[in-house]
C-alpha cells in the first residue's frame, strides 16, 4: 500500500513538472512574438521610402521646367511683339527731349 | 479504480494541461504577432501619407516660385525693353549734338525756355568746352534768335567756365542764383522720370 502511494506520489510530480515546463514554454513563445511584434514596429517606424521621395524630385524637375520654359517662351513673344512699337517709342521719347519736355 | 488505471488517468490530465497551456501561448502569440503586423501597417501608411504630404508641399512651394520667378522675369523683360528704347533715344539724341539744328534750333529753344522759367532779360549760359567755343562767335544770333522766341530782348553770355556734359545747355541769371537745367543729361533724366511709365504702356498695353 505505502508503495502504491509513493508510485502515485512520483505521478503527481511528473504531471506538475510536465506542466510547469509547458508554462516555461508558453512564457518563452510569448517573449518570441512580442521581441518580433517590436521588431515589426522598428521596422515600420524606420522606413524611409525613397522611392517616393525620389518620383515627387523627379515631378517637380519636370513640373518646374515646364514652368520656367513658359515664362522664357512668354518673354520672346513679349520682345518680338515690342519690335510693332519700338520705333514709336523711341521717336516719342526722341521728340521729347528735343522739345525739352515741353508738349 | 486500480493503480494503473489512476497513473494513466493523472498523465492524461497533466497532457491536456499542458497542452491547453500550450494552445493558449501559441494564440496570444498570434494575436500579439497579428497586432504589430496591423500596427506596422497603419505605420507605414502613415508615414508614407506623411512623406507624401511633405513632398506635396514641396512640390507646390517649388512651382509656385517657379511661377514667382517667371513673374520677374515677364516684369524685368519689360522693363529692359524700354531701357532699350531710352537707350537708343539717348544714342540718337546724342548723335544730334553738333548738328546745324542743334546750334541753329535747339539751344536757342532751350534759352528761351530757360528765360521764360527764370524771368529775366540778362542770362549766362553754361555749356561744355566744345560749344563754348562754337558759341563764342554766334552769341549776336543767338540772342536774336532767342529774343524772337521770347517776344523780348535778351542779352545772352557766356559763362566762363565749362561743364562736364554731353550737350544742352544750363540757363542762369547772371548773378547764377537761378538755373535751368537743359543739359542732355537732366532732360535724359526727367524724360525718364516723365515718359518711363508712358512708354511701358504703349509697348504693353499697360499689362
Amino acid at each position: 500500500m505505502s508503495s502504491e502511494i509513493d508510485m502515485l506520489l512520483e505521478i503527481e510530480r511528473e504531471a506538475e513538472k510536465r506542466i510547469l515546463d509547458a508554462r516555461a514554454e508558453a512564457e518563452k513563445i510569448i517573449a518570441d512574438a512580442k521581441r518580433r511584434a517590436g521588431e515589426l514596429i522598428r521596422e515600420a517606424e524606420s522606413i524611409e521610402f525613397r522611392d517616393i521621395e525620389a518620383e515627387y524630385l523627379d515631378r517637380i524637375r519636370v513640373e518646374k521646367e515646364k514652368v520656367i520654359a513658359e515664362y522664357n517662351s512668354m518673354a520672346k513673344e513679349l520682345r518680338d511683339k515690342s519690335r510693332d512699337k519700338f520705333s514709336e517709342a523711341v521717336n516719342m521719347v526722341y521728340k521729347w527731349l528735343l522739345e525739352g519736355g515741353v508738349e | 479504480m486500480g493503480i494503473e488505471e489512476l497513473r494513466r488517468e493523472i498523465l492524461e490530465e497533466a497532457e491536456r494541461k499542458v497542452n491547453e497551456i500550450l494552445s493558449e501561448a501559441r494564440a496570444e502569440a498570434d494575436k500579439i504577432i497579428r497586432d504589430a503586423e496591423e500596427k506596422a501597417r497603419m505605420i507605414r501608411l502613415s508615414r508614407e501619407q506623411e512623406v507624401r504630404k511633405r513632398m506635396e508641399e514641396r512640390l507646390r512651394s517649388e512651382l509656385s516660385l517657379a511661377r514667382i520667378e517667371g513673374k520677374k522675369l515677364i516684369v524685368n523683360t519689360k522693363w529692359e525693353v524700354v531701357d532699350q528704347v531710352f537707350k537708343t533715344a539717348w544714342e540718337r539724341f546724342t548723335g544730334f549734338r553738333g548738328s546745324k539744328e542743334y546750334y541753329g534750333d535747339f539751344l536757342p529753344r532751350m534759352i528761351a525756355l530757360g528765360v521764360n522759367k527764370i524771368g529775366v532779360d540778362e542770362v549766362l549760359i553754361h555749356v561744355n568746352k566744345e560749344d563754348a567755343t562754337r558759341l563764342k562767335g554766334l552769341l549776336g544770333k543767338l540772342s536774336k534768335d532767342v529774343s524772337k522766341l521770347v517776344g523780348r530782348n535778351i542779352k545772352i553770355g557766356l559763362a566762363n567756365d565749362y561743364l562736364d556734359i554731353v550737350g544742352g545747355v544750363v540757363v542762369s541769371d547772371v548773378e547764377e542764383k537761378v538755373y535751368f537745367n537743359a543739359s542732355f543729361e537732366a532732360l535724359f533724366n526727367r524724360a525718364r522720370e516723365e515718359l518711363a511709365v508712358s512708354i511701358f504702356e504703349l509697348l504693353f498695353g499697360g499689362g
